[in-house]
């Protein structure tokens, strides 16, 4: 089962909410799987579903709403809220 | 070379090694990036930077390999801080040394504009107004978008 990794923003409401992200079966692609933290943790949610959040699939980046590209063999998935380094 | 580290770095140190092991370069330009002390009128109390081990550095080596396919020959050092920061710390390092100055100067400013928006770290700075995430700022967008323009231009 892919590990989900939540960065920045995100991290801190998931570590407020502390519940683990499991996968459904019907857990397929990136769309499915924000449906699904959408439910566990509905502020969570809303937060990923804000303009600039990216999903990083093992390295590779995927839109928020892809229905396409499968998931469930993924080692790991992180969402990313908007970068600032320097 | 690359490093994201969580340990401050001595600036003395490394840019004498810098330019100790490029004494071939006609040119050799560094930026050092420090933590503002204010936030407009807000006073920073410290600066956490966050990264996501190994893809950060992935993220910056292909910024790196950009600027060294634009301006070839040159060489560079990227060191960027993570964890906790103080206001006046540096944040982050970036050496250039090339043949000319022309491309030693704008190396440095074309890895720092992109470190800007598409290295992956988050930044939260605790103020004395409360706890902020920050986000680049349009400007910083316009800065890295202004290169990729020209590289239009130019093909």
């Amino acid at each position: 089962m892919p590990q989900v990794l939540f960065f920045g923003r995100l991290r801190e409401i998931a570590e407020a909410a502390g519940r683990a992200i499991t996968f459904e079966p019907t857990t397929k692609t990136v769309e499915n799987l924000v449906l699904r933290i959408a439910s566990l943790d509905p502020d969570l949610g809303e937060a990923i579903k804000k303009p600039g959040v990216r999903c990083m699939v093992d390295g590779l980046l995927i839109p928020i709403d892809e229905n396409a590209f499968e998931i469930s063999t993924a080692k790991e998935i992180a969402f990313l809220p908007p970068v600032s380094g320097g | 070379m690359i490093e994201v580290q969580k340990t401050p770095f001595n600036l003395d140190t490394e840019l004498s090694r810098f330019n100790e092991t490029h004494t071939e370069a006609g040119a050799i330009v560094s930026f050092v990036g420090l933590v503002r002390e204010k936030s407009g009128e807000a006073l920073v109390q410290e600066l956490m930077l966050e990264h996501y081990p190994g893809r950060t550095e992935e993220s910056i080596a292909r910024i790196d390999q950009r600027a060294r396919d634009r301006w070839p020959g040159t060489e560079t050092l990227i060191i960027h801080r993570v964890g906790k920061l103080q206001p006046g710390d540096p944040i982050v390092l970036v050496c250039a040394a090339s043949a000319h100055r022309r491309a030693a100067f704008s190396a440095v400013e074309f890895i720092m504009d992109f470190l800007k928006t598409e290295a992956l770290f988050w930044k939260k700075e605790v103020r004395s107004d409360g706890e902020h995430w920050i986000e680049p700022r349009r400007s910083d967008y316009d800065d890295a978008n202004h290169w990729i323009e020209r590289e239009l231009c130019t093909e």
